[in-house]
Formats: C-alpha cells, sequence, structure tokens
C-alpha cells in the first residue's frame, strides 16, 4: 500500500523532470510520456481505494506522507481530472507552442495536489500548496497574451496575500502551541478554541476561502478563467480550488479545530452567498467561460453549505459534490475548450445550432448540464439531494428551500447556455465546422461516461469513497 | 511575553498590512512586486517572532529558509510575468488589469 | 534591545521609502536595504543560517533580478505613479501600527507562557531531519521554477508545432 502512496507522488514529479529529453524524440513521444504519467499516477490513487477505511503512511527518506479517507477522495479527484486534461491538451496546445514545458508543469501542478493532501503538517500544505500555485500561475498565462498575462498577474497577486495570511496564521498557532503538525495540533486545541485561536482561525478561512474562490474572495476566479488554457480552467474550477481551497478548509476547521459552531455558521453564510451570487452573475454572462466560472463560485457554495450543515447527510452531500463537480465543471470546460478551438470564439451570442457539426460535443455537454442541475440519474442530483436531506435533517428549511431554488435556477441558465451554443438553428459561420480532435473527444466522453456511471452507482461510489472521507472529518478520525 | 518579541509582532504585522496596501494601490507592475517582497518580509518577522518565543531556533530557521526559497522563486516567476507584460503591451501600468473587470 | 528596536524602525523606514520614491531603481534599494536590515535582526536573535540566506537570496539576488527587471522594461510609464496611495501611505501606515499595536497587546496576554523545550534542535537536524517533507517539495518547486521560466520567456512560434 505504501509503495502505492510513493508512486502518486513520484510519477508526476518524474514525468516532469524527464519530459524535456523525452520530448527531443519528437512530439509523440511527449505525448505519450505525458499520457503514461497521467495514467499511472490515477492507476496508483485507484489502487489505494480499497483501503479507503484505514490511514496509510509512507516514510521515506525522513519525509512522511499519509493517505487517510479525506486525502484519497481529494486524490481521486486530483488524478482522474489530471489524466483527462492531459490527454485532452495532447490535441489542444498545439497552437501554443512550449508543448514539453506544458507537459511538465501540468504534471509538476498534480505533483503538488497529491502533495497538499498526502502531508500532516501545516508549513509542508503551504510548500507543496506554492507548488501547485505557481505552476498554475504559469499555466494560466501560457497563451503569452495581454489577457493571460493579465489574469495570471491578478490571480498571482491575490493568492500572494491569501498566502501571507495563512502564513501569519500558521505562526500564531505556532507560537501557542509549538507544534504544526495536524495531530499534535487536534490535541492542543481540544480544550476548546480561545480567542487567539479564533483570530488565527479568520485568517485561515480568510486565506484558504480566497483560494476556494468562496464569495467575498471570489474576484480572481472569472478572471483567470477565460484566458486560461482550456484544460488548465478545467483543473483550476475542477481540481485546485477544491484542493488548496476546500481540502484545507475541511483539514484545518474540522480535523484541527473541533469544527466549532461559530466557524460551521460562517461556513453556511458564505456558502448560501457564494451559491446565490455565483448562480445570478453566471446568469448574466455573455463569456462561455466566464459564466462557467461564476457557476464554479456557486456550486462551491454548495460544498460549503453542506460542510457548515455540519450533519452527516450535509458532510456526505459536500464531499459528494467535490467528486462530482470536479468531473462535470472540467467536462464543462473542456467542451467550451473545444468549441473555442472550432470556432475561435467565446461569445455565445455568436453562436448556434453547433450540434449539427459538432455532436460528441455537443451530448457530453448536454451531460454535463444534466448533471450539474442535479437532474437524475446523473451524479449531481445525488450530491444535491444529500446537502437538501441535510438541511432538513438540522430543520434549516430555508437552506433547503432555497438549495433547491438556486439548483432550478441553475439548470434554466444552463439551458439557456445549451440551447443558444449548441441547438437550434446553425449560425451560418459555422457551416464547415468539424468536431473536436480525437484526444479531445475521448476526454470529454470518458468524463461524461463517469457524470452518468457515478450517478447510476452512486450507492457504491457514496459508501467506497464518500462515506470514509467523511468519518475522518466527523468521527474524529 | 517579552519585549523583544513583541516588537517583532507588531513589525511582522505592519509590514505584512503595508505591502498588502501598496499591493492594492501602487500602479507600476513592478513596485506591485515590490510590495509583494514587504509583505513577505513581515511573514518572516512573524515567524521569527513565533520561533523565538517558542525558543525553538532550528526549527524556525528550517521554516523561514524554506519560505525565502518559496518566495524567491516566486519573485523569479513573477519578475517573468512583468517582463513579457511589458514586452505585449510596452506598458506596465496596472490599471490594465482593471480592463478585466469580475 | 536598542539595536533590535532601532533595527526594525530602519526597516520601517525602508519600506515607506519603497513606496515613496519615483525611481524603481531606487525602491529596489530600499528593498534590498531592508533585507540586510531584516538578516540584522535574524543574526540577533541567534538564526545565523536564516540571516545568511536572507543576505544573499534576498538582499542580493532577488535585488538583482529586480535590477535586471527593472533595465529590461526600460521604456515603459515609469513616472506616472499614482499620488494618492503614496500620499496616504505614512497615514494609513500610522493606522496600521495603532491596530496592530492593539491587536499584539491583546494577543500577547493570550499566549500560554511556553514550556521548557526539552528539545532544542539545530538548523540541520530540524531541516534535513524533521522537515524533509518541505526539502522534497522545495526541490520540485526549483523545477517548477525553471519550468516556469523557459515557458514564460520562450519566444513565440507563429503557429507552428515545437516540441
Amino acid at each position: 500500500m505504501e509503495t502505492y502512496v510513493g508512486s502518486v507522488l513520484l510519477i508526476p514529479l518524474v514525468g516532469a523532470l524527464v519530459m524535456p529529453w523525452v520530448s527531443k524524440l519528437g512530439r509523440r513521444a511527449a505525448d505519450i510520456l505525458a499520457g503514461a504519467v497521467g495514467l499511472a499516477a490515477l492507476a496508483s490513487c485507484l489502487a489505494l481505494v480499497p483501503g479507503a477505511g484505514t490511514t496509510t503512511t509512507l516514510r521515506a527518506l525522513g519525509a512522511t506522507f499519509t493517505v487517510d479517507g479525506l486525502s484519497l477522495l481529494f486524490l481521486v479527484v486530483i488524478n482522474v481530472v489530471g489524466f483527462f486534461c492531459a490527454v485532452y491538451s495532447i490535441d489542444y496546445i498545439g497552437h501554443y507552442g512550449g508543448r514539453a514545458k506544458f507537459y511538465a508543469l501540468l504534471m509538476l501542478l498534480i505533483f503538488g495536489l497529491n502533495g497538499v493532501v498526502l502531508v500532516r503538517d501545516l508549513f509542508s500544505l503551504y510548500v507543496f500548496l506554492e507548488v501547485a500555485s505557481i505552476s498554475s500561475y504559469v499555466l494560466v498565462a501560457y497563451n503569452l497574451e495581454f489577457d493571460g498575462i493579465e489574469s495570471s498577474l491578478k490571480y498571482l497577486l491575490l493568492s500572494a496575500v491569501a498566502t501571507g495570511m495563512i502564513l501569519i496564521a500558521v505562526s500564531l498557532v505556532f507560537a501557542s502551541t509549538g507544534t504544526l503538525s495536524f495531530a499534535e495540533l487536534k490535541s492542543a486545541l481540544a480544550g476548546g478554541p480561545n480567542p487567539l485561536f479564533l483570530f488565527a482561525a479568520a485568517l485561515f478561512f480568510a486565506g484558504f476561502g480566497l483560494k476556494a474562490a468562496v464569495v467575498p474572495f471570489h474576484a480572481w476566479l472569472p478572471d483567470a478563467h477565460p484566458s486560461a488554457p482550456a484544460p488548465i480552467s478545467a483543473m483550476l474550477s475542477g481540481v485546485v480550488i477544491k484542493v488548496a481551497g476546500v481540502y484545507a478548509l475541511t483539514r484545518i476547521f474540522f480535523g484541527i479545530y473541533p469544527a466549532p459552531a461559530q466557524v460551521l455558521k460562517v461556513f453556511l453564510v458564505l456558502g448560501v452567498a457564494s451559491m446565490a451570487a455565483g448562480a445570478i452573475l453566471a446568469y448574466l454572462q455573455t463569456d462561455m467561460k466566464r459564466m462557467l466560472a461564476y457557476s464554479s463560485i456557486s456550486q462551491i457554495g454548495y460544498i460549503m453549505i453542506g460542510l457548515g450543515l455540519g450533519n452527516w447527510l450535509g458532510v456526505v452531500g459536500a464531499l459528494f459534490h467535490v467528486v462530482n463537480h470536479a468531473l462535470f465543471k472540467s467536462l464543462l470546460f473542456l467542451n467550451s475548450g473545444a468549441v473555442q478551438f472550432r470556432t475561435g470564439t467565446r461569445d455565445i451570442r455568436e453562436m448556434g445550432g453547433l450540434e449539427n457539426r459538432m455532436p460528441i460535443t455537443s451530448v457530453t455537454s448536454t451531460f454535463g448540464t444534466l448533471s450539474i442541475a442535479g437532474i437524475p440519474p446523473f451524479n449531481g442530483f445525488w450530491s444535491k439531494l444529500f446537502i437538501v436531506l441535510g438541511a432538513l435533517a438540522a430543520k434549516n428549511y430555508t437552506i433547503a428551500v432555497l438549495t433547491v431554488s438556486f439548483s432550478i435556477f441553475t439548470l434554466g441558465y444552463f439551458l439557456l447556455l445549451q440551447r443558444r451554443v449548441f441547438f437550434g438553428k446553425l449560425n451560418e459561420r459555422w457551416r464547415d465546422l468539424k468536431e473536436a480532435p480525437a484526444a479531445m473527444s475521448f476526454a470529454v466522453i470518458c468524463l461524461a461516461a463517469q457524470c452518468l456511471l457515478v450517478g447510476v452507482f452512486f450507492n457504491q461510489v457514496v459508501r467506497g469513497l464518500i462515506e470514509p472521507a467523511a468519518r475522518v472529518l466527523l468521527g474524529g478520525n | 511575553m517579552s519585549e523583544p518579541v513583541l516588537a517583532l509582532f507588531f513589525t511582522g504585522l505592519l509590514l505584512f498590512s503595508t505591502g498588502v496596501y501598496l499591493l492594492l494601490g501602487v500602479r507600476n507592475l513592478v513596485r506591485v512586486v515590490l510590495s509583494v517582497e514587504v509583505l513577505a518580509k513581515g511573514v518572516t518577522l512573524m515567524l521569527l517572532a513565533a520561533g523565538v518565543y517558542r525558543g525553538a531556533m532550528g526549527l524556525t530557521q528550517s521554516l523561514i529558509v524554506t519560505f525565502i526559497i518559496v518566495e524567491t522563486i516566486l519573485a523569479a516567476v513573477m519578475l517573468a510575468l512583468v517582463v513579457i507584460c511589458q514586452r505585449t503591451n510596452s506598458s506596465l501600468d496596472i490599471r490594465l488589469l482593471s480592463r478585466l473587470k469580475g | 534591545m536598542t539595536l533590535l528596536i532601532g533595527c526594525l524602525a530602519l526597516l520601517v523606514l525602508s519600506v515607506v521609502l519603497l513606496g515613496v520614491v519615483r525611481d524603481l531603481l531606487y525602491a529596489s534599494a530600499a528593498l534590498a536595504a531592508a533585507s540586510v536590515l531584516l538578516s540584522i535582526v535574524l543574526f540577533h536573535f541567534g538564526a545565523n543560517i536564516a540571516a545568511a540566506f536572507e543576505l544573499s537570496v534576498c538582499a542580493g539576488l532577488i535585488t538583482v533580478l529586480f535590477v535586471s527587471t527593472v533595465s529590461l522594461t526600460k521604456d515603459s510609464d515609469q513616472k506616472t505613479e499614482a499620488r494618492l496611495p503614496v500620499v496616504f501611505m505614512v497615514p494609513m501606515m500610522a493606522l496600521f501600527a495603532g491596530l496592530a499595536y492593539f491587536l499584539v497587546r491583546w494577543l500577547a496576554g493570550m499566549l500560554p507562557a511556553p514550556a521548557a523545550q526539552a528539545s532544542a534542535l539545530t538548523f540541520q537536524e530540524a531541516f534535513w531531519g524533521q522537515r524533509t517533507t518541505d526539502v522534497l517539495g522545495q526541490i520540485s518547486l526549483v523545477l517548477v521554477g525553471v519550468f516556469g521560466l523557459l515557458a514564460i520567456l520562450r519566444a513565440k512560434s507563429t503557429g507552428r508545432n515545437h516540441e
């Protein structure tokens, strides 16, 4: 078991390291290596799934990496989406140039994120988070055009402030307890929070909340997305904000702090704000990727609500939504990238009737739309249902009503998007449009299939992957 | 708590907030990167303060050294982006960034 | 103690200079001065290795990076710095100082007295022994930096695929 922990870390790292030499052998060699690395990392991660209920520790050369139910859930998210984004990139990044460096940075991004969920120490979390973040800053700016660079800088600057706040909180925690490891901090804080820890908690929340794009710290996300290459937008919305943001928040506020009621209330309030603001602002967009970015903010709101409810159903729903959102949001982003790849535009007003020319993209987009709106049997239905049930179990009827209402609203604006882009009469401009290239289609077909399969087999997924993670958070692991 | 530690905490918070203020206020991108360095100095002082209070200088130095390394790589990437920004726009005015209003 | 207060005061002063001076080269010099003062503070508390790092890396390497950047971006409009943030800088810093003072006073009362440290690790033991995980992270970070810089500064191909 330990070897898989090691391999899930080492494979992307070594892959990035050898990429320059392998790419000298030709373009195909680089593509194959990227795909192979992604697949191997994914395989290592899936090999860990049977042991979801247990905790496995790898101690090598003095470094310690631990996987438990919570880490495993996020590990699966990272490596599944990472693999399909790598495959997608094979056809997508041709015109950007710098293919080998892109792959290398993508692998380092995956490595950094894997590291974040496998360490058990606040400062190590920071280091690996920076590995992932700096890779993502470069990847967002990859087109080296004005918009890419500007969005990267805006993202970078806000992220740097967030990191600073996190480190100040770390210093305060270190000064009062003398330790940085999660386990020791947990016992140190078991005696109930004092104002110093609450102050540090506020800083942690501000810092990691920004990384998770929770309202009011969400402003960077809609600007970072449109200009980034589509697979990077998929990684950002689908994975990075979850790992850097949600995972860190859950690890700190459920794992270290004993989930104090004030914090859960904050989760709930900001979750509702995110859900509402994100949905309303998404509706007003004309840029496809910008709309998807605001929708991500809205969906993070659902996750925060689930966590804020604090009961079993809410937390299971929230964690399940992490997985589902990663799947369907990356699917939607990759599809928007395919549309942009072929049409050259992201403005939905210029599109129309694309289903005739891009059937695969259209059908998979429909899968994604139905998933995000929460229509059975797709995966989104179940996670949203759990969150609503959690709200009912907590006798919080306002939240339940709001959640259901905004789900309907989400369905509304996504259907509008689908209709404007894919259905209807074919806009004359796109008469000779071709479907997306093979690698891109392969990636989105697989993701769409997973949205359906996870929905159909939700019971197994919840039992096998989600519940162990929830137990870590609520069972006091 | 002893005076030196208080002084360190105080200066650390002061520098950090000044760095954030400058980052949000100044126009020239190079100066923005300078303000990130300022807030990094603030963070270094906070780490030092915590370490001195705890008396664990070996561990604290490790944290500070790691932090410096991370910040340096970040600074290099930031400055490279600034150089490229200048190449594409012939301007380092941060008001260009507000073109991308969220 | 007076040495410490003096260094910290000069540190704050150099940050003020950094915000106020027009010429970016002077601003970089102010940052370098701030780094030197910070490393003196680190030496004062016995953090010798961290001080050496701060001196060579921040006062040295980062200043070189800034000077190179400034010279590479010479043609840009350095002169049009916003008046308002600069004018308000010192008053805002006074405000921050006031807030920080009260915050520190408040937090000082909260901190529990530190237990006697039985194991005082040396830097070597701590860095290579206890924090090996961070070392692995830093090694990969160097890779990120290298690839990142190469990617950012690459010559843009006009449509043809290389690599």
